[in-house]
């Protein structure tokens, strides 16, 4: 595919962490590809590397801890990496913007809300500081915040409000490409349902491709176009909502959605993953799963499982694949 | 119908802030039997973490009565009160901040069997701590350890050692899963039913995640406010709904299915303050289904239908 036509294509990722002199393997091998207009859901559980994915973006890793080993990384068609840090910071706010988790401490206390909407769009676009706000007040609006708090502090915000007011901040410049951590875990599940329907509103009137991280496959199943599911820092199995939702194939993908209680039926016993992640600085060899998965065979423990395309848009990276593509689950 | 443990009265807990009274528990009574689980939802403010303190004393009620297997919980003199709490325990939210950084899982887990002076022979004591560690699934080359060393389902396994060191009849469980990754979440809440069921423990599990709550609780009460604005059986909850805050939430929860996917009731606005408020309905003013008499009056809890506890003025009491 030209890569002209998708906003963010991540090719080969491979990130590491170097702590007391040990490396911890974060993200190896990761590919997405994200066109404009859609949503790729990253899902994965702590540590599985999809915020060091995300970082990885903007080239926003700590340092001097954080390492991209390999791999390359284009916005618009644009190699990040070949960018001077000039024009990264150009891209930053403007072309690619980002929501983290917490909005409790990712605003400004000492700013209002409005200033700190109007920021992003005077560094990058020029406009006078009247104008500025003027558009601010609009972005709060369009985020379901009445256009006169755009004077007031975040303390005066409730903890919905806050991540409106990021959200806002992130879309002020009008993004290509919005990276979404973890949007709505600190928000209770009314205000959850507020934010994500909010989310899906921005995503019908606008051609901004998103990238969602998140832990939840219920939030997955309500904003995502594509699916990738990390495990110990590669994504084992990749496809469209309908590929993992109704035809998943890896063994872990599996795990993931028995251990979630079952809404219909609340007799259902939870079917937990055994044991816990490796330790990415001491991961197991082979596939990184095998020591947890019930399918495991020999080959599991010597080789990596090398990736299987089931379909134009599904794939697999495990070796109950390596001679079929039926489901062996 | 089992015996009732533990029977909540017209508890409330009031905070004197700034701004005024703040109504953190609101006049809330409820059972709950013997070997059973009463679940707690509701959103953060609601007041559900301060009335499983309130009840264990450990945030001392405004006014209200708590009876414990048939004692006044609130009568009791504070070393009689200390003692009761060997049958009365708690799992806390964050295993991150609730064990001591200085102290090993076996002391960890010795703790109060040390303080409460249930076994003087150290041996004997150590061979428990171990028997406890079996109970909940934590390896013994495990037992030095320091919780740093731990990830956060195996400190919430130390945390639920613990409140099982003394043997308790009763523990409140205040978000036990909430901070855990969802594989360690199903193998926690797993490890919970089982000791349930081999000990005949009465829980009262505390969270504000509905599908959760659904799996592990026998009843359910719903909070909003201060208030217990509707109790019923899981089944009955989940499958009709009374209250239009219970039905919302509900239909909040993000399902991990792109088939059948529920239609969402959306809530107007956020919370509105606990403090000092009106003598209304305090889910009026986010109310799909609101009424006149709902911001001139509050409706109390009525049982609307057998063992189905409502607090909405869209419901009367069922004839008896």
């Amino acid at each position: 595919m030209d890569a002209q036509q998708n906003t963010l294509e991540i090719k080969n990722l491979t990130v590491e962490y170097l702590v007391d002199d040990e490396v911890v393997h974060a993200v190896t091998g990761v590919d997405i590809t994200i066109p404009a207009g859609k949503t790729f859901g990253l899902v994965g559980e702590t540590g599985a590397g999809k915020t060091t994915t995300a970082l990885s973006i903007l080239n926003l890793l700590p340092l001097p801890a954080g390492r991209i080993v390999s791999g390359e990384i284009f916005v618009n068609g644009q190699d990040v990496f070949k960018l001077s840090p000039r024009q990264l910071q150009a891209m930053r706010g403007s072309q690619v913007a980002m929501v983290f988790q917490d909005p409790m401490s990712s605003l400004n206390p000492i700013k209002t809300v409005g200033e700190q909407i109007a920021e992003g769009m005077k560094i990058h676009r020029e406009v006078s500081d009247r104008e500025a706000l003027s558009q601010a007040t609009k972005m709060l609006e369009l985020v379901g915040i009445p256009g006169d708090r755009v004077a007031e502090y975040p303390h005066q915000f409730s903890g919905g409000m806050k991540q409106r007011v990021i959200i806002a901040i992130a879309l002020a410049c009008n993004p290509d490409l919005l990276i979404a951590d973890e949007p709505t875990t600190a928000l209770d599940v009314t205000i959850q349902a507020q934010v994500l329907k909010l989310i899906r509103e921005l995503k019908e009137n606008s051609r901004m491709a998103m990238l969602m991280i998140t832990h939840a496959l219920g939030i997955v199943a309500e904003v995502c176009d594509f699916v990738g599911i990390m495990y110990a820092g590669r994504i084992v199995e990749c496809g469209t909502l309908a590929d993992i939702f109704d035809n998943l194939r890896h063994p872990y993908t599996r795990g993931l959605f028995d251990s979630l209680p079952d809404i219909e039926n609340r007799r259902a016993e939870l079917k937990p993953i055994p044991g816990l992640i490796p330790d990415p600085m001491n991961l197991p060899p082979g596939c990184s799963f095998h020591p947890r998965c019930s399918y495991a065979k020999p080959e599991c423990s010597r080789d990596l499982p090398q990736v299987r395309w089931l379909s134009d848009t599904h794939y697999v990276s495990c070796h109950l694949y390596n001679e079929t593509a039926e489901n062996m689950l | 119908m089992g015996e009732i443990l533990l029977e909540v009265k017209n508890l409330k807990k009031y905070f004197h802030v700034a701004a005024g009274t703040l109504h953190a528990v609101d006049d809330v009574s409820f059972t709950i039997e013997e070997g059973r689980t009463l679940g707690v939802v509701g959103e953060s403010g609601c007041g559900k973490t301060t009335l499983g303190r309130t009840i264990l004393r450990l945030i001392e009620p405004t006014s209200g009565e708590m009876h414990f297997n048939g004692k006044d919980l609130r009568k009791l003199s504070t070393s009689e009160m200390r003692y009761m709490r060997r049958e009365m325990q708690i799992i806390f939210q964050d295993p991150y901040s609730s064990l001591n950084p200085r102290k090993t899982i076996a002391e960890t887990i010795e703790e109060p069997i040390l303080l409460a002076g249930l076994i003087p022979d150290s041996d004997k004591r150590f061979m428990r701590v171990l028997k406890l560690m079996d109970t909940v699934g934590l390896a013994q080359r495990l037992i030095n350890t320091y919780p740093h060393e731990l990830d956060g389902g195996r400190r919430q396994r130390i945390g639920i050692a613990r409140a099982l060191a003394m043997n308790p009849k009763f523990i409140v469980c205040d978000e036990p899963v909430s901070s855990l990754d969802v594989s360690i979440q199903a193998q926690i809440l797993n490890l919970m039913k089982t000791i349930q069921r081999d000990m005949g423990i009465t829980y009262l599990f505390i969270t504000h995640d509905l599908s959760v709550v659904n799996h592990f609780s026998d009843d359910i009460a719903v909070m909003y406010l201060g208030r217990l604005v509707e109790k019923a059986p899981a089944e009955v909850l989940f499958q009709m709904p009374l209250h239009p805050y219970t039905q919302a939430l509900l239909s909040a929860i993000p399902v991990a299915r792109i088939h059948n996917r529920p239609e969402r009731i959306m809530l107007k606005g956020e919370l509105t303050s606990p403090i000092n408020p009106e003598p209304v309905c305090r889910f009026a003013a986010r109310c799909n289904q609101c009424m006149d008499i709902c911001t001139r009056s509050e409706p109390p809890l009525i049982e609307a239908r057998p063992n189905h506890f409502v607090a909405c003025h869209l419901h009367k009491p069922m004839v008896s």
